[in-house]
Protein backbone atom coordinates (compact mmCIF):
# COMPACT_ATOMS: atom_id res chain seq x y z
CA UNK A 1 0.00 0.00 0.00
CA UNK A 2 1.35 3.59 -0.80
CA UNK A 3 1.95 5.57 1.99
CA UNK A 4 -0.35 9.50 1.66
CA UNK A 5 2.09 11.60 3.89
CA UNK A 6 2.02 15.52 3.37
CA UNK A 7 5.07 17.11 1.84
CA UNK A 8 6.00 18.57 5.23
CA UNK A 9 4.88 18.08 8.82
CA UNK A 10 4.98 19.51 11.95
CA UNK A 11 5.54 17.05 14.07
CA UNK A 12 3.97 18.64 17.34
CA UNK A 13 0.70 19.42 15.70
CA UNK A 14 0.20 17.09 12.99
CA UNK A 15 1.06 13.82 15.57
CA UNK A 16 0.71 14.29 18.98
CA UNK A 17 -2.51 13.54 20.22
CA UNK A 18 -4.18 12.57 17.07
CA UNK A 19 -6.80 9.78 16.57
CA UNK A 20 -4.82 6.76 15.61
CA UNK A 21 -7.30 4.01 13.22
CA UNK A 22 -6.05 0.65 12.32
CA UNK A 23 -6.08 -0.12 8.73
CA UNK A 24 -9.58 -0.69 9.17
CA UNK A 25 -10.18 2.56 10.51
CA UNK A 26 -10.47 0.34 13.64
CA UNK A 27 -10.28 3.38 16.68
CA UNK A 28 -7.16 2.21 18.86
CA UNK A 29 -6.21 5.27 20.64
CA UNK A 30 -3.79 7.89 20.67
CA UNK A 31 -0.59 9.03 19.68
CA UNK A 32 1.00 9.73 23.29
CA UNK A 33 4.65 10.26 22.30
CA UNK A 34 6.94 10.57 19.34
CA UNK A 35 10.19 9.22 19.62
CA UNK A 36 13.30 10.59 17.70
CA UNK A 37 16.78 8.80 16.81
CA UNK A 38 19.84 10.79 16.41
CA UNK A 39 22.23 10.01 13.79
CA UNK A 40 25.83 11.25 13.49
CA UNK A 41 26.02 13.41 10.33
CA UNK A 42 22.60 12.88 9.31
CA UNK A 43 19.17 14.52 10.37
CA UNK A 44 17.26 13.16 13.09
CA UNK A 45 14.74 10.66 11.71
CA UNK A 46 11.06 9.72 13.84
CA UNK A 47 11.80 5.96 14.78
CA UNK A 48 8.49 4.85 16.16
CA UNK A 49 5.13 6.82 17.68
CA UNK A 50 4.44 5.53 21.50
CA UNK A 51 0.68 5.01 22.99
CA UNK A 52 0.11 4.24 26.49
CA UNK A 53 -1.14 5.27 30.09
CA UNK A 54 2.91 4.93 30.74
CA UNK A 55 4.41 7.36 27.79
CA UNK A 56 1.00 10.56 29.16
CA UNK A 57 2.54 9.46 32.70
CA UNK A 58 5.70 10.13 31.73
CA UNK A 59 4.81 13.56 30.16
CA UNK A 60 3.63 14.66 33.97
CA UNK A 61 6.70 13.44 35.81
CA UNK A 62 9.16 10.59 35.52
CA UNK A 63 7.92 8.95 38.67
CA UNK A 64 3.83 9.31 37.99
CA UNK A 65 5.25 6.85 35.31
CA UNK A 66 6.98 4.44 37.29
CA UNK A 67 3.65 4.46 39.56
CA UNK A 68 1.83 3.98 36.48
CA UNK A 69 4.03 1.21 35.82
CA UNK A 70 4.10 -0.09 38.79
CA UNK A 71 0.26 -0.62 39.28
CA UNK A 72 -0.27 -1.73 35.74
CA UNK A 73 2.03 -4.87 36.61
CA UNK A 74 -0.06 -5.29 39.82
CA UNK A 75 -3.48 -5.18 38.09
CA UNK A 76 -1.85 -7.15 35.45
CA UNK A 77 -4.09 -6.90 32.42
CA UNK A 78 -1.46 -5.02 29.72
CA UNK A 79 1.54 -6.82 29.36
CA UNK A 80 3.07 -3.25 28.63
CA UNK A 81 1.96 0.38 29.17
CA UNK A 82 3.63 1.01 26.08
CA UNK A 83 3.06 0.18 23.05
CA UNK A 84 5.26 1.24 20.00
CA UNK A 85 4.52 1.46 16.56
CA UNK A 86 7.31 1.84 14.28
CA UNK A 87 7.22 4.34 11.58
CA UNK A 88 7.30 2.17 8.23
CA UNK A 89 3.62 1.02 10.20
CA UNK A 90 2.36 4.62 9.23
CA UNK A 91 0.09 4.86 6.51
CA UNK A 92 -1.47 7.64 6.20
CA UNK A 93 -1.38 11.27 8.28
CA UNK A 94 -4.68 13.65 8.14
CA UNK A 95 -5.44 16.69 9.82
CA UNK A 96 -7.76 14.53 11.80
CA UNK A 97 -6.20 11.25 12.22
CA UNK A 98 -3.16 8.66 11.83
CA UNK A 99 -3.43 5.39 9.88
CA UNK A 100 -1.33 2.56 10.72
CA UNK A 101 -1.25 -0.71 8.32
CA UNK A 102 -1.47 -2.72 11.45
CA UNK A 103 -4.60 -4.83 12.72
CA UNK A 104 -5.60 -3.22 15.92
CA UNK A 105 -7.26 -6.28 18.04
CA UNK A 106 -3.29 -8.11 17.59
CA UNK A 107 -2.10 -5.39 19.10
CA UNK A 108 -1.76 -4.00 23.35
CA UNK A 109 -4.41 -1.91 22.06
CA UNK A 110 -7.16 -3.77 23.05
CA UNK A 111 -5.56 -5.22 25.81
CA UNK A 112 -8.37 -3.85 28.30
CA UNK A 113 -11.37 -4.76 25.64
CA UNK A 114 -10.32 -8.71 25.58
CA UNK A 115 -9.73 -8.87 29.31
CA UNK A 116 -13.22 -7.22 30.51
CA UNK A 117 -14.14 -9.63 27.29
CA UNK A 118 -12.76 -13.16 28.94
CA UNK A 119 -13.52 -11.75 32.51
CA UNK A 120 -16.82 -9.98 32.98
CA UNK A 121 -18.61 -10.26 29.73
CA UNK A 122 -18.26 -14.11 29.15
CA UNK A 123 -19.45 -14.93 32.86
CA UNK A 124 -22.99 -12.68 32.41
CA UNK A 125 -25.72 -15.34 31.84
CA UNK A 126 -27.43 -15.47 28.10
CA UNK A 127 -30.78 -14.11 29.39
CA UNK A 128 -29.16 -10.59 30.06
CA UNK A 129 -26.89 -10.09 27.29
CA UNK A 130 -29.82 -9.28 25.36
CA UNK A 131 -29.51 -12.44 22.81
CA UNK A 132 -32.94 -13.25 21.59
CA UNK A 133 -32.89 -16.73 21.95
CA UNK B 1 21.06 4.22 18.79
CA UNK B 2 20.59 7.56 20.68
CA UNK B 3 16.92 8.80 20.99
CA UNK B 4 15.03 11.98 22.34
CA UNK B 5 11.29 11.75 22.91
CA UNK B 6 9.49 14.59 21.07
CA UNK B 7 6.98 15.02 23.47
CA UNK B 8 9.46 16.09 25.82
CA UNK B 9 11.73 18.52 24.22
CA UNK B 10 9.05 20.67 23.57
CA UNK B 11 9.30 23.54 25.71
CA UNK B 12 12.65 23.25 26.37
CA UNK B 13 14.92 26.59 26.77
CA UNK B 14 17.78 26.52 24.05
CA UNK B 15 20.96 28.44 24.89
CA UNK B 16 23.65 29.31 22.38
CA UNK B 17 27.31 28.56 23.39
CA UNK B 18 27.26 31.96 25.44
CA UNK B 19 24.48 31.16 27.55
CA UNK B 20 22.23 33.61 25.87
CA UNK B 21 18.40 32.22 25.66
CA UNK B 22 16.98 31.81 21.96
CA UNK B 23 13.95 30.73 22.95
CA UNK B 24 11.69 27.82 23.75
CA UNK B 25 10.92 24.64 21.14
CA UNK B 26 7.62 24.89 20.31
CA UNK B 27 7.27 23.04 16.63
CA UNK B 28 9.49 20.78 14.97
CA UNK B 29 9.31 20.24 11.37
CA UNK B 30 9.88 17.16 9.36
CA UNK B 31 9.78 15.80 5.79
CA UNK B 32 9.22 12.19 4.40
CA UNK B 33 12.41 11.28 3.05
CA UNK B 34 12.28 7.83 1.35
CA UNK B 35 10.69 5.22 3.91
CA UNK B 36 11.87 7.40 6.49
CA UNK B 37 10.73 11.20 7.86
CA UNK B 38 13.48 13.31 8.84
CA UNK B 39 13.67 16.60 10.88
CA UNK B 40 14.56 19.37 9.09
CA UNK B 41 14.09 22.28 11.70
CA UNK B 42 13.64 23.27 15.13
CA UNK B 43 10.92 26.33 15.74
CA UNK B 44 11.35 28.62 18.50
CA UNK B 45 9.15 31.43 20.13
CA UNK B 46 5.91 32.73 20.37
CA UNK B 47 5.02 32.32 16.80
CA UNK B 48 6.13 28.53 16.61
CA UNK B 49 3.09 28.15 19.42
CA UNK B 50 0.94 29.82 17.46
CA UNK B 51 1.47 27.74 14.48
CA UNK B 52 1.42 24.85 16.82
CA UNK B 53 -1.76 25.59 18.27
CA UNK B 54 -3.17 26.41 14.30
CA UNK B 55 -3.88 29.60 15.28
CA UNK B 56 -2.47 32.97 13.52
CA UNK B 57 -2.58 36.37 15.68
CA UNK B 58 -4.82 37.87 12.79
CA UNK B 59 -7.46 35.43 13.46
CA UNK B 60 -6.77 35.64 17.48
CA UNK B 61 -6.49 39.73 17.91
CA UNK B 62 -7.34 40.98 14.88
CA UNK B 63 -4.41 42.57 14.03
CA UNK B 64 -1.24 40.63 11.77
CA UNK B 65 1.86 40.16 13.40
CA UNK B 66 4.85 40.15 11.23
CA UNK B 67 7.15 38.39 13.60
CA UNK B 68 8.28 34.80 12.22
CA UNK B 69 9.30 31.76 14.06
CA UNK B 70 12.95 31.64 15.03
CA UNK B 71 14.01 28.19 13.13
CA UNK B 72 16.89 25.95 13.70
CA UNK B 73 17.94 23.65 11.05
CA UNK B 74 18.96 20.38 12.05
CA UNK B 75 22.60 20.55 12.05
CA UNK B 76 22.52 23.68 14.07
CA UNK B 77 21.26 22.09 17.20
CA UNK B 78 22.80 20.23 19.92
CA UNK B 79 20.34 17.22 21.37
CA UNK B 80 22.74 14.98 22.77
CA UNK B 81 21.38 16.39 26.52
CA UNK B 82 17.81 16.99 25.37
CA UNK B 83 16.59 18.82 28.75
CA UNK B 84 19.44 21.60 27.72
CA UNK B 85 19.27 21.99 23.84
CA UNK B 86 22.34 23.91 22.57
CA UNK B 87 22.86 25.60 19.67
CA UNK B 88 26.38 25.13 17.30
CA UNK B 89 26.59 28.69 16.59
CA UNK B 90 25.61 32.24 18.41
CA UNK B 91 22.24 33.34 18.33
CA UNK B 92 23.55 36.60 16.43
CA UNK B 93 25.04 34.20 13.75
CA UNK B 94 21.83 32.31 13.55
CA UNK B 95 19.83 35.79 12.75
CA UNK B 96 22.35 36.82 10.34
CA UNK B 97 22.06 34.06 8.53
CA UNK B 98 18.44 33.76 8.62
CA UNK B 99 18.66 37.31 7.43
Amino acid sequence: MKKKLPDELELARDLLDKQVVDRDETKMGRVDGLVLELREGKPPRVDHLEMGSAVLARCIHPRVESWVDALRRRIGVQKTGRYRVPWAAVQEIVPYQVKLDVKAAETPAFAWEHWLRDHVIAHIPRGLKGKAN
Amino acid sequence: MKTVHLELLLGRVVRDPEGKKAGRIFAVRAEPDGEDCVVTEYLLGTAAMMSRLGISAKRLLGWPIRRKPLSIPWDLLDLRDPKKPRLLCSLAELKGKKG
